[in-house]
């Protein structure tokens, strides 16, 4: 299955902008978000190395939804699927 | 005796008899309200009737700092505008960045009242702890940015300067105050209100300190607030590079961007007018308001195409959205030259671009005659955008002039009031509140219509997902601790962008080691909660009741068609009736004795 994922702001840059990731069926965002599939800088950015969890500033977008009401890491991937990615936001 | 962050003297400027006074500051006022927005709205409560025609001689203005105002405390430049709403007609507090906040303090003076009404234009000359009322007849139909200029050329090159434009002088309801010719104090049509008193500004300028009551655990303060807010990620570095349109494209991400005046809530071009496509195609560089460590303001430039040349301030966020996806627009660089035409004409942007998204709709619905529209009024054309921003703001033909009352009174014209993305008859900002249900109670209950700013529950709803924003569970309780919080913090002449960093006890040591007063951040939200509640009563006197704290029937009733939060309407019942509840006002929304005696707002 084909995921999308997209960084904004400062992380477009460390990101690369828009990639889109093959993974295997029953893929979870945990298997997304490492080095197998992204850059080693990319995943330090948003991954607190110590807890293995996702640092609390960053904010992860599934279809629009807060990974942290599905699931967080243990969210389950679809073909299609798109993951956004921002660092911490502010303003209004 | 108060010990310091005030400076304890009030200038009252009574416009009819030209008699201009200092007198000294309220310190049981002060104690209660603090400054800013709290003791503003006690002026206005106890000066006002709150049945007073806004536009009459009877409505007052109060432009308030607070205590913290021109000291070191970080990001303390805000200043209050208080009045009645000329929109609205409820009581209204509308804030600007910059730097003249500070600069009156500096002069000698927390505060300003204008009061009656001037038979020529004037504006008003502060230096020193001195004040005079000087003539403004050349001033009067200049811009915003040509009247900052001219101020400063009659008065100090270096003054402030507070001033009105050319809709505020002919009393657009959507008229703003602006500052130093590119700050805004946006929303309710306070610049109308001023434009009723033939007071064109105030240039301002001194060089007294502000005294502060604990020094050394007032510094101590200062460094630790200005630490937290340099090492976090958004007011520390974010905030700069991206400003406040970085929101575009994530509350897009979320499908609660309002589009096409609410048709839908997703704008497949958003990334065209995001925070990021702004800094690569108009960005100059970065600005920061008085003592800011943050420094989101933009100043910007359009580079080429038509409008090639023209630059200014801004576009913030709720610009980008109003006169961007709102109309339909996703070509840059007519929504920054809108922009900048807001400010010059000195409209809020909010309502600007909202009601041209109304009258868009109106438009191509056939509720607007081709005949009283001078160029066709459609979704998506920049350049309409552009044409209507000035039919607005010269009020020229019908259209221009009915532009100029706001969507509500715009669409009541052409029979359709309900085309009118507004509350209270103030245009609801860029969130929208089908795809994130917390804001919209806050909308709903906003004392100065809808409104974001009274309680940004957009941080815990969608930028830190600590509240689940599709849920209603919680949302009074949610609401009403962010509306309180921020009352409190208007008060201090802080900015509400510190608290993305900073906590509300950190606030209340900085307010309690300034002014000596005991703060602590229970008592922080207590004064929120009173001046919260203060604004009410206001309303209430002003006739406004449970009835009015509603939504547009569009938000309510129809689905959001596409996007993340595709099938959502809003369900409002579900939390008001929770919301009166936690206030501790009845099921009127009027609030109890035993609330306001708890307050101190009743013996």
């Amino acid at each position: 299955m084909i995921v999308k994922v997209k960084a904004f702001a400062n992380l477009r840059e460390v990101f690369g902008g828009e990639i889109k990731i093959k993974l295997k069926g029953g893929a979870i965002l945990k298997d997304l978000l490492s080095p197998v599939f992204l850059p080693p800088e990319s995943v330090e950015a948003i991954i607190d190395s110590e807890s293995g969890e996702i640092k609390p500033s960053i904010l992860i977008l599934k279809n629009g939804r807060n990974i942290r009401f599905l699931g967080g890491l243990l969210a389950k991937l679809e073909d299609g699927d798109e993951v956004s990615i921002f660092p911490p936001l502010g303003g209004g | 005796m108060i010990k310091g962050g005030f400076q304890g003297k009030i200038l009252r400027v009574n416009l009819t008899s030209g008699k201009i006074m200092a007198e000294d500051l309220n310190e049981d006022w002060a104690k209660k309200f603090v400054g800013g927005r709290g003791y503003g709205t006690k002026i206005m409560y106890e000066e006002v009737d709150p049945k007073v025609d806004p536009l009459s001689e009877k409505n007052k203005v109060i432009i308030a700092t607070g205590p913290l105002g021109g000291t070191l405390a970080p990001s303390s430049g805000r200043t209050m505008v208080v009045t009645k709403g000329p929109l609205t007609g409820t009581i209204a507090c509308s804030n600007a960045g910059g730097y003249f906040g500070p600069a009156l303090k500096h002069a000698g003076f927390d505060m300003v009242v204008i009061e009656g009404k001037a038979k020529e234009p004037v504006y008003l000359w502060i230096y020193k702890g001195e004040a005079e009322l000087r003539c403004a007849k050349d001033i009067w139909g200049k811009t915003s940015d040509e009247a900052d200029k001219i101020l400063r050329d009659k008065t100090h090159p270096k003054a402030e300067t507070m001033e009105i434009g050319p809709a505020g002088e002919k009393q657009s309801l959507v008229a703003n105050v602006m500052f130093n010719g590119h700050r805004a104090a946006g929303r309710t049509g306070v610049g109308a209100v001023l434009g009723s008193k033939n007071f064109k500004g105030i240039a301002v300028r001194g060089n007294l300190g502000v005294k502060v009551a604990e020094p050394e655990k007032f510094m101590e303060a200062v460094y630790k607030t200005r630490e937290i807010l340099s090492k976090d990620a958004f007011s520390g570095g974010g905030a700069a590079m991206l400003g406040t349109a970085m929101l575009v494209n994530v509350i897009n991400g979320v499908g609660a961007f309002p589009t096409k005046n609410a048709q839908d809530a997703y704008f497949p071009e958003a990334e065209k007018i995001s925070g990021e496509t702004l800094r690569e195609r108009n960005l100059i560089r970065n600005e920061g308001c008085a003592v800011c460590p943050i420094g989101c303001g933009r100043v910007t430039e359009i580079k080429e195409g038509k409008y090639k040349g023209a630059h200014g301030g801004g576009p913030e966020y709720e610009s980008v959205w109003a006169l961007g996806a709102m109309c339909g627009v996703s070509d840059l660089d007519a929504v920054v030259m809108a922009n900048y035409l807001c400010d010059k004409y000195g409209m809020d942007t909010i309502s600007a671009g909202s009601t041209v998204a109304c009258g868009m709709e109106l438009y191509e619905e056939g509720y607007i005659p081709k005949e009283d529209s001078p160029l066709p009024l459609t979704f998506g054309s920049g350049e309409a955008l552009v044409e209507a921003i000035k039919l607005m703001g010269e009020q020229k033909g019908k259209l221009g002039k009915l532009l100029a009352q706001g969507s509500y009174r715009l669409g009541e014209h052409y029979g359709h009031p309900e085309l009118s993305m507004s509350v209270k008859k103030q245009e609801f900002p860029a969130y929208d509140p089908r795809g994130v249900k917390g804001i919209g109670l806050e909308y709903a209950t906003s004392n100065r219509g809808a409104c974001h700013v009274r309680g940004y529950t957009i941080a815990p709803e969608v930028l830190t997902g600590a509240a689940d924003r599709l849920k209603y569970e919680g949302k009074g309780e949610l609401v009403k601790t962010f509306q309180d919080l921020t009352s409190a913090l208007d008060s201090t002449s802080i900015c509400l962008f510190t608290t993305f960093g900073l906590g509300g006890e950190d606030i209340a040591l900085l307010l309690s080691t300034a002014t000596g007063f005991k703060v602590d951040i229970n008592e922080f939200m207590k004064i929120g909660e009173r001046i919260w509640n203060l604004e009410r009563l206001f309303n209430i006197k002003a006739g406004f009741s449970r009835k009015d704290d509603n939504l547009p029937m569009r938000i309510l009733k129809e689905p959001i068609k596409t996007g993340p939060s595709k099938g959502e309407i809003e369900e409002l019942d579900k939390m008001l009736d929770d919301y009166y509840k936690v206030r501790g006002w009845d099921k009127n929304g009027i609030p109890t004795n035993e609330k306001l005696k708890a307050l101190g707002l009743l013996d």
